[in-house]
């Protein structure tokens, strides 16, 4: 069990920035989430832990230990790797053995071991088998058998279920998060797929262009994003951002959504949440799906009701999407799924506003109420 | 459909007949004796077939004033090309993983150079390379050819072996490195393994070139330590007594004939070699 510590940790290639100044902390048992689009810098980042890549600028500690310089067979790690990377020529046990040989366990102790690991990832029946012979499921699991055989400080993994269909993925995942419950390893996991990084983590960091936007638990990230990006990339469909006015009348604040052809929407907001922003101003609402829904007459208390025109309905078995038009944006609702619309219906929603999330229009970042400065 | 395969098939086979023809004509006059060589039609199949010429060549045909045959000169070839052949392949196999696993600045400017040497005429090096020869005491003797191959191999070989370990994926590397491997371990235990399709090209590519070379072996070599392309020059070249046509023809058969079994033996798996990287999967 370890703990990992970046400073300001910078990486170049070339002229090419990819980090900057990352700073992040891992506890010791946690499961950080790397999340952001392609080329954001996270796996990257992966490498400077692994070692697999040189650090430009700043330093990284595994248990306190810098690990600059060091030699990522020394710095008591194991990877997975998207590819899996099962050396092709040997048998899965073979494979799982490799690390134990080139630290000069005895055969027997290898052997073991293996046996052990093997068995509680179920591949005991495979180990004489080719990485070739084996199925996308089957060498995932002996790349994490792999890794675990080695039983390091911290596993790193390196968006290892991408190449999985969309079912054995969801499995696999629960796999995942169950073997860290067990285990109680540092983990650091590298994914595109927020809902991954939402499901596993107990920690996430997300990073867009090299720079670190949000480091919290998955709760913090999913409803106190701290910027517009936060916000849109975290959640499926992603956050509304609908433009706004602000209002102050007498230590009340209010956004307002002109909406062209319909009357204005009036959303209360706490009034500590943007201080500083004057009357008038630019600012943007978020609102997720969930927060947009169709509600009963008597549940209405403490929602804003209004009226627009469904223009696409996609059933999604428990839940209906409904995609519809607010102040001149395009936004998805979520309704329950036995009310019938059609494409066209005029319909009634509601919004939660206890729910909802302000951004300057200008920064794009989240104005926080005044408790959580 | 018919007409198709006939428009394929029968310029195939008329030119499959083209290039046969020269090869029948060879092994039906090896099998035929003077008499019957001089009297006789050039494609009729021998009357009455005899090894003769065959024992002839191999053990006691005039090579200059040596009557012992070419089995000295055989010999001396496969001395040269099989040394040569498995250290063109390894330096080859080892440049092509250090420039594609572990490229090193200035590693284009490396393999560019290694590549430039492939193109490097023989004749304009034959005064020069005589020069190093004589100097390392190597002239006229087989080691002296094995450097020379050698030399001129390792480009084609270092060309071959890049290509096909830079469709090696980098994360099997990194793997390995995370598991403690050192370069020279990966390079054993994980890359060579895989390196057997890439190898039987190389192998066949460069024991065809290396046993049918002759300008190298005239220059460099003569008398007893020729390699048997010179050998079989200076049997059928030979200006005095009787042209024993049957005699040089076997010799030629035996010359080729070591190039012909490497390719039919591993002749699939040169395509297959050819192949492989050009299609994923």
């Amino acid at each position: 069990m370890a703990t990992i510590n970046c400073f300001r940790v910078g990486k170049r290639f070339g002229g090419l920035e990819v980090l900057k100044d990352i700073d992040l902390v891992v506890e010791e048992g946690e499961f950080l989430v790397l999340v952001g689009p392609s080329g954001c810098g996270k796996s990257t980042l992966l490498g400077l832990i692994a070692g697999l890549e040189e650090i430009s600028s700043g330093d990284i500690l595994i248990s306190g230990r810098s690990v600059k310089g060091i030699h990522p067979s020394e710095r008591d790690i194991a990877m997975v790797f998207q590819s899996y990377a099962l050396y092709p020529s040997m048998s899965v046990g073979a494979n799982m053995a490799f690390g134990l040989e080139m630290r000069k366990i005895p055969k027997e102790a290898r052997e073991h071991r293996v046996a052990e690991v093997a068995k509680t990832l179920q591949i005991d029946h495979l180990l004489n088998r080719r990485p070739g012979q084996l199925s996308g499921g089957q060498r995932q699991r002996v790349a994490m058998g792999r890794a675990l055989v080695r039983d390091p400080q911290v596993f790193l993994f390196d968006e290892p279920l991408s190449n999985l269909d969309a079912k054995l993925r969801v499995e696999m995942r629960t796999e995942i998060k169950r073997l860290h419950q067990s285990l109680k390893t540092t983990m650091v996991y590298v994914t595109h797929d927020q809902i991954e990084a939402l499901t596993l983590a107990t920690r996430i960091a997300v990073l867009k262009d090299g720079i670190l936007q949000q480091h919290g638990t998955p709760n913090e990230i999913y409803n106190r994003p701290r910027n517009r990006f936060v916000a849109q990339f975290m959640g499926s469909p992603s956050m509304n951002l609908i433009p706004a006015i602000l209002r102050r009348q007498d230590g009340t604040a209010t956004a307002h959504i002109n909406r062209k052809t319909e009357q204005a929407i009036t959303l209360p907001m706490p009034p500590s949440v943007g201080s500083q922003l004057a009357d008038g101003a630019a600012i943007e609402v978020g609102l997720r799906p969930e927060t947009i829904t169709d509600v009963t007459a008597s549940e209405e208390n403490g929602f804003v009701a209004f009226e627009c025109v469904a223009d696409v309905v996609e059933p999604a078995g428990s839940d209906t999407f409904l995609i519809t038009r607010l102040g001149d944006k395009e936004i998805a609702a979520r309704i329950r799924a036995e009310t019938q619309v059609v494409s066209g219906d005029r319909v009634r929603l509601s919004i939660d506003r206890t729910k909802a999330t302000f951004f300057d229009a200008g920064s794009g970042m989240r104005l926080a109420a005044a408790h959580e400065v | 459909m018919t007409l198709r395969r006939l428009a394929v098939y029968v310029p195939l086979i008329v030119a499959a007949l083209f290039f046969l023809l020269p090869v029948f004509v060879m092994l039906f006059t090896s099998f035929k004796t003077l008499d019957e060589i001089r009297v006789g039609d050039l494609l009729a199949l021998p009357a009455s077939p005899t090894i003769e010429p065959w024992l002839s060549a191999w053990q006691s045909a005039c090579v200059g004033l040596n009557c012992n045959g070419v089995r000295g000169f055989f010999l001396n070839t496969a001395l040269m090309v099989v040394p040569a052949v498995i250290i063109i392949t390894a330096l080859g196999a080892v440049n092509g993983y250090i420039l594609t696993q572990w490229p090193f600045p200035g590693h284009k400017l490396v393999f560019g150079l290694l590549l430039f040497g492939c193109f490097v005429p023989f004749q304009s090096v034959i005064i020069p390379m005589a020069r190093v020869l004589g100097l390392t005491g190597l002239q006229n003797s087989i080691p002296g050819l094995v450097l020379v191959h050698v030399v001129y191999g390792i480009g084609f070989s270092t060309l071959f072996f890049r290509n096909y370990y830079d469709q090696f994926p980098r994360e099997l590397v990194k793997a390995a490195q995370i598991d403690g491997a050192n370069l020279f371990q990966i390079f054993w235990r994980i890359v060579l393994p895989v390196s057997g399709p890439i190898a039987v090209v190389c192998t066949i590519f460069l024991f065809t070139n290396i046993w049918n070379d002759f300008l190298f072996g005239a220059s460099f070599t003569s008398g007893s330590n020729t390699p048997i392309m010179v050998a079989l020059n200076n049997i059928v070249n030979t200006s005095t007594g009787v042209r024993e046509y049957n005699v040089h023809m076997a010799t030629a058969m035996i010359t080729a004939l070591p190039t012909l079994v490497v390719y039919i033996v591993s002749g699939k798996y040169f395509v297959r070699g050819l192949m492989a990287g050009s299609v994923k999967g």
